[in-house]
């Protein structure tokens, strides 16, 4: 009986042991299932997983359905984190030491869909202060070129932060670029027929840019605010802080005077005189000693000096451009801003080895136009336009032209059928007959 | 049969097999002594269907001759231009002792480009003005390899006559060029095409390389060529086509299988 008692009670301990073992000695056994996204506030024909600045702008926000289901997944944490290998939880730490994952959205288990403004998609891994909001968060996007991201649908046991699922798929993968492309530089323009003929120097450091668009206006004065004619105001520079000189070393003592020795006059000597006269001596003459010098005062300290004054603010960039040509200014082509409205299209060029190019011939010949170029990346960002050129296009004449004045008759398609001189087409096409007679006999 | 030249035996047998079949089919009365029922000192050889040729060469139509004025030399200048092509020959019948004949077909294109001048005569302009032209030809050739093969002199004099049809287009700038009364600058120019030339037979530089080439992928013979062209496609005469008839020197390469 003895034995048996003791059975049991081992029995019990070790079913004890069992439900006190750790908790993460588990795999997850909970699944968690989420969809690709719908966006709101976003054109329906884009691809879903490739963003640009204008989404950011219009502050697209995509839509998941998800699902939690199995174990003590619906009660844990549930969390959107965009980044990469976010899934370990290492790499969600706020202790983690280098940032690769950012928390997006915090949310429910118990919910069936959640809802992701792209802006918070793709904020920085690690920031500083208060984060930028609204349209300065699109500002706030390091790198150029396509980017690439994940996000993890992660839930998880808040207490010991493993994890409660097991998702499927493992992440959505997001490319996004919000950063518009700069213009090309050095844009210069040579007249042509109803066309300028560009030159340019392409834009360095962008991987992804996909076309040049061209964009032409009249010649005309600029707007009063055209901001290219001066740069925006430099910064004040911080004031100066006086400190004052430091005090100067407390003068020395002179040393007192060595007083003087008065060393009197000898004393005459009283010979006596003749009876009757008593002269006496002469006196003795006090000569004294010389007066000591005063003590002359320490020197005072020498007064510290001011302190060295703030430096001046750093002055403004200079406008880009149409101070540097008066005469090539433009009332809608502004460098530096967007393409505006009115601004006639003058075609594209693709970018690929691309240094220049010409416009479409919609232009009026003898008329003169500015241009300016701005950049489009592969995922339809335009960037800003660049500096203006100028240029007037002119009548041309071209090799068709100049044999039609030189008489020539030639033209008018392929399909324009114009007689032989001579019959020789018949003189040909004998050829031809006899050719094939003589291959026929030939077999 | 000793070892040796049963191995060798064998060895050959399995290039054959591996990498010669159609040199294998043709040889079929080959055996361990060396093929038979050939002539003695002839190759063996895949047939011989067809003769492709690349062609490079200088090209300059004859515009100016047919109208008053030099329009072509004023626009695009007189300096040497360039044409590349390439020609396919179904050597359809071979002449004992005199080589073979084929109809051919031929392609080739150029392209002139230059700036325009400004129609106030104050200079050239940015803008270019184009003239392509895409010259094809349908030709009987005749391909005397009988120096080669009979007299073991690796020259080949060749000669074709056919009729030649060129498409032609003109742009300035992105547009098609069009005349001053709206003509399109665009047509088409047809006329005989001739050509003389002499191939150097390039398997006499490496025997081993040249039936090499003929057991893998059946080419018989390999040449460079140097011919005189001259496609006159000026619409026998006809002021309303325009000239693109040439007359010059093409050098190429040339292949027969």
């Amino acid at each position: 009986m003895r034995f048996f008692r003791l059975f049991v009670a081992t029995l019990w301990l070790a079913a004890l042991g069992i439900a006190a073992s750790p908790a993460h000695a588990a795999e997850p056994t909970g699944i968690l299932t989420f969809s690709p996204p719908t966006w709101k506030h976003r054109a329906a024909d884009r691809l879903i997983n490739i963003l640009n600045r204008k989404d950011c702008l219009d502050d697209a926000t995509a839509s998941f359905s998800y699902s939690v289901k199995g174990g003590a997944a619906p009660n844990g944490t549930f969390e959107v984190w965009s980044g990469a290998a976010c899934d370990v939880p290492a790499n969600r730490s706020a202790t983690a030491v280098t940032k690769s994952c950012v928390l997006v959205k915090a949310g429910s288990a118990l919910e069936t869909r959640i809802e992701l403004p792209f802006r918070d998609m793709i904020k920085p891994y690690s920031t500083t202060g208060t984060e930028p909001a609204g349209e300065e968060a699109c500002d706030s996007v390091a790198g150029a070129g396509l980017q690439t991201r994940n996000l993890f649908f992660v839930v998880y046991n808040a207490q010991d932060q493993t994890s409660l699922v097991t998702s499927a798929p493992a992440s959505w993968a997001f490319k996004y670029d919000v950063t518009a492309p700069p213009p090309p530089t050095n844009v210069g323009a040579n007249p042509g027929d109803k066309t300028l003929v560009t030159t340019f120097t392409a834009p360095t450091g962008e991987s992804n840019l996909l076309h040049y668009h061209l964009y032409c206006s009249p010649v005309g004065p600029a707007p009063a605010t055209n901001g290219g004619d001066a740069g925006a105001a430099g910064a004040d520079g911080t004031a100066g802080t006086d400190t004052g000189g430091t005090a100067g070393t407390a003068g020395t003592n002179a040393t007192a005077g060595t007083a003087g020795t008065d060393t009197g006059g000898t004393a005459g000597t009283d010979t006596g005189g003749t009876a009757g006269t008593n002269t006496g001596g002469t006196a003795g003459t006090d000569t004294g000693g010389t007066p000591g010098a005063e003590a002359t005062s320490g020197t005072g300290g020498v007064a510290g000096t001011s302190g060295t004054a703030g430096t001046a603010g750093t002055a403004g960039t200079a406008g880009t451009s149409a101070a540097l040509d008066p005469n090539c200014t433009s009332s809608l082509l502004i460098p530096g801003e967007k393409v505006p409205a009115g601004a006639i299209d003058c075609g594209q060029l693709t970018v690929q080895g691309t240094s220049g190019g010409e416009t479409k011939p919609v232009l009026e010949n003898d008329n003169p136009y500015a241009i300016a170029i701005a950049t489009e990346d592969d995922v339809n960002n335009v960037g800003v336009l660049s500096s203006l050129a100028c240029g007037t296009p002119k009548d041309v004449t071209g090799f068709f032209e100049a044999y039609n004045k030189a008489g020539g008759a030639a033209g008018g398609g392929y399909c324009t059928f114009a007689p032989a001189h001579h019959n020789a087409l018949a003189i040909g096409l004998a050829l031809m007959l006899g050719a094939c007679a003589f291959w026929r006999r030939r077999k | 049969m000793s070892g040796g030249l049963g191995r060798l035996f064998a060895a050959l047998t399995t290039t054959a097999c591996i990498l010669l079949p159609s040199l294998a089919a043709d040889a079929q009365g080959v055996d361990e002594f060396g093929g038979y029922g050939q002539r003695r000192g002839v190759r063996t050889e895949s047939k011989q269907d067809a003769a492709f040729e690349l062609r490079l060469g200088r090209y300059l139509p004859e515009v100016d001759s047919e109208v008053s004025g030099s329009p072509f030399a004023d626009t695009f200048g007189s300096s040497n231009r360039y044409i590349f092509g390439a020609e396919v020959d179904w050597q359809v019948l071979r002449i004992p002792h005199f080589g073979t004949l084929a109809p051919g077909f031929g392609w080739g294109y150029t392209k002139f480009t230059a700036k325009a001048p400004f129609a106030n005569g104050s200079g050239l302009s940015a803008t270019s003005t184009r003239l392509t032209i895409m010259p094809m030809y349908l030709v009987g050739v005749a391909r005397a390899d009988v120096i080669a093969k009979d007299f073991k002199v690796p020259l080949v004099p060749y000669a074709k006559l056919g009729i030649g049809y060129g498409l032609w287009w003109s742009s300035d700038g992105q547009r098609s060029a069009t005349a001053p009364d709206g003509k399109k600058g665009r047509g088409a120019s047809y006329g005989l095409t001739y050509a003389l030339g002499a191939m150097f037979l390039l398997d006499v530089l490496d025997e081993d390389d040249a039936v090499s080439a003929d057991g893998i992928v059946g080419i018989n013979n390999s040449y460079i060529f140097a011919e005189w062209f001259r496609p006159q496609l000026d619409g026998f005469g006809s002021n309303k086509v325009l000239d693109i008839g040439s007359s010059s020197w093409l050098l190429g390469i040339a292949l027969e299988m």
